[in-house]
């Protein structure tokens, strides 16, 4: 009886203490370690929208702390010696890491060169150009010679700020933030995919398929992430069939890749309806590439003839190719001749309008923002070609010292005459006869 | 017994004879005109790869194996000149000159020798991979290509490095271009750089050459250009495809002949804007005589229409040198003579050669009309005549 008083009476402190003791270990356990706590603790007043946006994320509720991804090493840190790479976010997210790295985007800061595996006729030697022996690490030599133009300044927010996808996963995900409502919002990608030389955010958005999912939600119309990263997967690459300069992959190497954006498509569309659709983007892609072709053979015929205004060996030397002509993906909107800056725009902004518009379903980009620019340029080109060929420049480069006799003087003077109109063709092949009658007295 | 001894004295006859000859190979022309070819002259030791150049008015050889020789063909006796072993060699035309092109990593040493053997002048100029000409008794013309290995492809110049008499070299850049990763890997780089060998006309003022296109999105392919020497003006002849055949001056100065990727051999004016024509014989390498009436399709000797001779020749094509024909064939070369004999190439005046040549440059930089040079032209050598 008594030891029953006892006990009824310590029972509700045994429960308060018992319940102490749980709390303790509760927070214990929620604690981070001793090391976050210190990076915590001090960067909630330095940068306190960080801290915020981790303790609200998923590494927070899998205890994945700073010291993980950041290092312990404060030095270096603020030496700026460890940055996040895709590599560090790869131990724990393999499977993304691995496919991001084979994709596209995995070679984000080599793409002026662009990857050339998938090409035709691709040498097994041009694997050394972006490869180690036997390595599929990426060399860290930079390829875009446009890049190579810039200063620091705009090398790292202009160019770095989207191609340092290839190694930062905060490109798409934030540095801090893990909500895949942000991923899975195609927003996300318009920050890179815009403008001139690229807009597929502007080509979906106002394409049927961005307008049904301004409407409707992503429930009933696809997003970049449907087409692009099918059920989550990081490989970009997949269901494409050209390369990033435009160029068709062999017929054996796109089948892959159609046949992977056919199942796409054949979600919401008939097969025979999509099939008839890539048959009209192809045919538009090799249409355009001809038109690409025959400017290049205008510039081409110029520096042969040394007509290009200009010539590359009398302008600073481009940086990765010298005192030579480049027209193909490394070619400059800078240091070039006016022509070479006119191919740049049919090239890289309107061929890629055409070409991406027409894949993307839009017919204003496909036709009056993609195809007709492209066929003014073409225009264009062939106008800056008759002005070039019509200044009567001598085309040579560096002409023969010689001794020019009297005759060839006059006969020089007098052709100047008759270029400036300055005397009418009749008189002036009676005035070359007297001439060559005297030199060949 | 006496007929043993004969017996054996025409075996030892016969050893004497081999010992003598050395087993002289002998070159199996097939003839399809009896006795109508005959071997003049052989000079052995000269295996393919070995450069040469043939003095048919001093009946002597020079080579490049090991050493630079010149060797007398009607006496046999060698004269080394250099210690080096040269890539290319060039008599000059009033045969008292040697030039000789020898290749170092990067760069490459032009030598003049006199007749004797002397050293008279050594330069050095970049790239390798040369053709040499002689363009007047002291005037020299050296057309190289240098390569250079880019992570984007082979970047190639041509250059054109003309060696005054005073040893002052004036260089021209020809053409530049990068070939393609994929181009080299399909054709490799010595295939496409073998057809970097300008062709220098008769009266050595133009100059025949290609360039090859790699752009991004085509299939390469070659642009025949031709250059007056003196006015620097070029014009393109024709496209040709990768494998295409030679391309010649005729021996009249006036027109280029080419072979295309089907064996179509065509002839078209030089500076005219005319289309080309097609000749009846097909072949890929063709030679033709100075007058003219003899021509080689192939290794095949022609007069007129007529077969006369196939010639076995085992680098490029048989070709006329003064009335001789030349044939490399095994590791000899073969100095051979037909009965009718082959007119040797009229020598013209300095001074005819030099008006004439002025009328070529001057049409080349359109100063007179092609129909004025043709009349000026005719006045010219008829007041010569």
């Amino acid at each position: 009886m008594k030891i029953k008083k006892i006990l009824l009476q310590a029972f509700p402190a045994m429960v308060l203490y018992g319940l102490l003791i749980c709390c303790s270990t509760a927070i214990a356990l929620e604690s981070p370690t001793t090391s976050d706590q210190d990076c915590v603790s001090c960067h909630r007043r330095k940068t306190s929208a960080a801290v915020q946006q981790w303790e609200e994320s998923a590494h927070s509720r899998a205890k994945v702390g700073c010291a993980a991804c950041h290092g312990n090493d404060h030095g270096k840190i603020d030496a700026g010696e460890s940055r996040v790479s895709t590599k560090t976010c790869g131990t724990c997210h393999p499977k993304a890491y691995q496919s991001h790295t084979d994709s596209r985007h995995g070679m984000g800061l080599h793409s002026g060169w662009g990857c050339t595996r998938n090409l035709p006729d691709r040498d097994n030697r041009e694997c050394a150009f972006c490869h180690d022996k036997d390595s599929s690490r990426i060399l860290s030599t930079v390829h875009c010679a446009r890049f190579l133009k810039q200063t620091s300044e705009m090398g790292e927010i202009g160019c770095n700020r989207c191609h340092q996808v290839e190694s930062s996963c905060s490109s798409c995900h934030t540095a801090h933030m893990t909500d895949l409502k942000i991923v899975r919002d195609p927003a996300n990608c318009a920050t890179c995919h815009m403008g001139p030389d690229h807009p597929q955010w502007e080509m979906w958005q106002t394409s049927r398929h961005g307008t049904l999912y301004n409407v409707l939600g992503d429930k009933k119309a696809p997003t970049c992430q449907t087409c692009h990263m099918v059920a989550g997967s990081h490989d970009v690459s997949r269901g494409i069939t050209m390369s990033s300069g435009m160029t068709p992959y062999p017929p054996e190497t796109a089948k892959k890749g159609r046949a992977e954006m056919i199942n796409v498509c054949t979600e919401c569309h008939a097969p025979a309806m999509v099939r008839r659709e890539f048959e009209r983007y192809d045919a538009v892609h090799l249409q355009s590439l001809k038109l690409v072709k025959d400017a290049e053979e205008i510039v081409y015929t110029l520096a042969d003839q040394k007509l290009l205004d200009p010539m590359p060996n009398a302008r600073p030397p481009h940086p990765l190719s010298g005192m030579s002509l480049v027209l193909d993906s490394q070619l400059l909107y800078e240091d070039t001749s006016h022509i070479e800056r006119l191919l740049f725009k049919m090239k890289k902004y309107d061929l890629a309008k055409t070409v991406k518009g027409a894949y993307h379903q839009n017919p204003a980009y496909t036709h009056w923002l993609g195809n007709a620019e492209l066929k003014m340029d073409l225009i264009d080109i062939r106008g800056e070609a008759s002005r070039l060929r019509g200044r009567n420049i001598s085309p040579v480069q560096s002409a023969p010292e010689k001794n020019k006799n009297k005759t060839e003087i006059e006969l020089e003077q007098l052709k100047k005459k008759q270029d400036r109109g300055a005397i009418n063709p009749r008189d002036a092949e009676a005035e070359r006869k007297l001439l060559l009658d005297q030199f060949i007295k | 017994m006496s007929g043993i001894f004969k017996i054996a004295a025409w075996f030892y006859a016969a050893i004497m004879f081999f010992c003598l000859t050395g087993c002289t190979t002998v070159l199996p022309i097939k003839v399809h005109l009896p006795g109508t070819i005959i071997t003049q002259h052989r000079v052995p030791d000269i295996a393919p790869g070995t450069p040469f150049s043939i003095d048919p008015g001093q009946l002597r050889v020079a080579t490049g194996k090991n050493v630079t020789a010149v060797i007398s063909l009607e006496t046999g006796k060698r004269t080394t000149f250099d210690a080096g072993s040269p890539y290319a060699l060039a008599w000059s035309s009033d045969h008292t000159k040697l030039a000789a092109l020898y290749s170092n990593i990067s760069s490459t040493t032009l030598k003049v020798f006199n007749g004797r053997g002397a050293l008279t002048a050594e330069n050095s100029i970049n790239g390798h991979t040369g053709s040499i000409f002689w363009t007047s008794d002291n005037d020299l013309l050296i057309a190289t290509c240098h390569t250079a290995e880019h992570k984007f492809g082979t970047s190639v110049r041509q250059d054109l490095h003309h060696v005054k008499p005073d040893g002052k070299i004036v260089t021209t850049v020809l053409h530049e271009t990068t070939f393609l990763p994929r181009t080299i890997k399909l054709y490799g780089t010595d295939y496409l750089l073998e057809r970097f060998s300008p062709q220098i006309s008769p009266l050595r003022d133009e100059l025949l050459y290609v360039r090859l296109i790699n752009a991004p999105l085509s299939t390469p392919y070659y642009k025949l250009f031709v250059r007056n020497l003196a006015s620097g003006v070029e014009k393109e002849i024709t496209r040709l495809e990768i494998k295409a055949g030679a391309y010649i001056f005729s021996q009249d100065n006036e027109s280029v002949i080419w072979s295309d990727e089907n064996r179509n051999i065509w002839q078209q004016q030089t500076w005219s804007n005319g289309l080309p024509d097609k000749l009846t014989v097909t072949g890929s390498e063709f030679a033709f005589s100075s007058d003219g009436a003899y021509k080689i399709i192939d290794n095949t000797l022609y007069r007129g229409e007529q077969k006369i001779a196939d010639i076995p020749n085992d680098r490029g094509v048989p070709h006329f040198a003064e009335s001789y024909i030349i044939s490399a064939w095994k590791d000899s070369l073969y100095l051979l003579k037909g009965l009718t004999e082959i007119k040797k190439e009229a020598v013209i005046s300095s001074e005819l050669h030099k008006k004439l040549t002025s009328l070529r440059s001057w049409r080349s930089s359109g100063l007179i009309t092609a129909e004025e040079y043709r009349k000026a032209k005719q006045r010219i050598v008829n007041n010569e005549n």
